[in-house]
């Protein structure tokens, strides 16, 4: 068997496609084309203007060009910045413990420095910001945002608790219109038609 | 142009033949015998009466809306048209469309026989709560005198 292998590899390598005989035909086929009509020859497709093909330092220089764009810098800790530090003491004044663990600037700075009625546009800018800066906002839990939902809960509340200004309804039964049209007051004819419903009138008749 | 003609024709067949040339005669009659004014007030004592048959059709109103609604079911019982009432700055506006008065009376005596709806809205605004200070009058109609603009308002001193 092995070494009927070998006779097989020969065999293999021998049965490459052979087009010579193809090609050949065909390109006396065109010559013998050309000779009866003129018109074909001279109707003979240009090639296509190809780019020039690279030269080994033209492919070099572009190589390292998009090496340069994707290089990734490994993510390593970073000192607290200033923002951080006075984030840090605005909460030790406040009395609050948090762990505020140094992390990348840009969400840390933005959740802290936030005020409390600007929390809605804090969430645009999380969803706005690239992944990498979202990831970390969304897993860390916010030490102020409960503080924040809180207040606002609180001014919510406090607006609703509000004694409304009541707009006054007009009064669309017939005797409300024929009150206005007369120009009296409600408490006028209430004082003059006790029941002052339409039977009341009727009964008076 | 279609219009003008349907409303013609429509106004030629409000009054059934067996009335129309009787009710003309006694418009012209009547028109010879006094004048518009007291025709007039004539004519609202007979919508008073008109009215008065018919307090019980509009006993259970209670807003504006619903007393048009009656209102248009009575009128389209008897063939009188329809109403619509809008409430106004100082006023409550009474369009009476198709009425057929002109039909019956002639347009010559149409400044009269408003009379009739003036009599028959004042006494059912009376009836409903309206004071005595107020009052249904006409202010205007159409050319064809089909349809008549009245207005229930404090009187004029």
């Amino acid at each position: 068997m092995t070494g009927s292998g070998e006779d097989v590899t020969k065999l293999f390598r021998a049965l490459s496609p052979d087009d010579f005989n193809v090609q050949a035909a065909a390109n006396a086929a065109a010559r013998e084309a050309e000779q009866r009509w003129p018109l074909l020859k001279a109707s003979v497709p240009q090639k296509l203007d190809l780019p020039p093909e690279l030269s080994d330092q033209e492919k070099q220089r572009w190589g390292q060009q998009k090496k340069l764009s994707i290089d990734h810098r490994k993510p390593t800790l970073s000192m607290p910045t200033s923002s951080d530090k006075m984030a840090l003491s605005l909460d030790k004044m406040s009395g609050r413990k948090v762990n505020v663990a140094p992390s990348r600037p840009e969400t840390t700075t933005a959740n802290r420095a936030l005020p409390a009625a600007v929390s809605a546009t804090s969430t645009n800018a999380s969803t706005t910001a690239p992944a990498h800066a979202r990831a970390p906002a969304v897993m860390k839990p916010d030490p102020v945002k409960p503080v924040v939902e809180a207040k606002m809960k609180q001014n919510l509340f406090f607006s609703a608790a509000k004694p409304a200004v009541q707009e006054e309804k007009p009064d669309n039964s017939l005797g409300g219109i024929f009150r206005r049209l007369a120009g009296k007051k409600d408490t006028e004819v209430a004082a003059m038609t006790p029941k002052g419903s339409l039977f009341g009138r009727l009964g008076k008749r | 142009m279609a219009t003008d003609s349907l409303r013609s024709y429509f106004k030629n067949q409000q009054t059934p033949p067996q009335w129309g040339a009787v009710l003309r005669a006694m418009s012209v009659e009547m028109a010879t015998q006094a004048e518009a004014q007291d025709l007039r007030d004539l004519f609202f004592r007979v919508g008073e009466r008109f009215a008065a048959d018919m307090e019980v059709s509009f006993q259970n109103v209670q807003t504006l809306s619903e007393l048009e609604t009656n209102l248009n079911d009575f009128w389209a019982g008897i063939n009188w048209g329809w109403v619509t009432l809008v409430e106004a700055q100082d006023s409550i506006d009474i369009s009476h469309q198709c009425a057929p008065l002109a039909a019956a009376f002639g347009d010559e005596a149409l400044p009269w026989s408003v009379g009739v709806l003036e009599g028959f809205y004042q006494t059912l605004f009376t009836w409903l709560g309206g004071g005595d200070e107020m009052r249904v009058s006409c202010v205007g109609e159409s050319p064809d005198g089909m349809d008549i603009f009245l207005r229930f308002g404090r009187k004029k001193k």
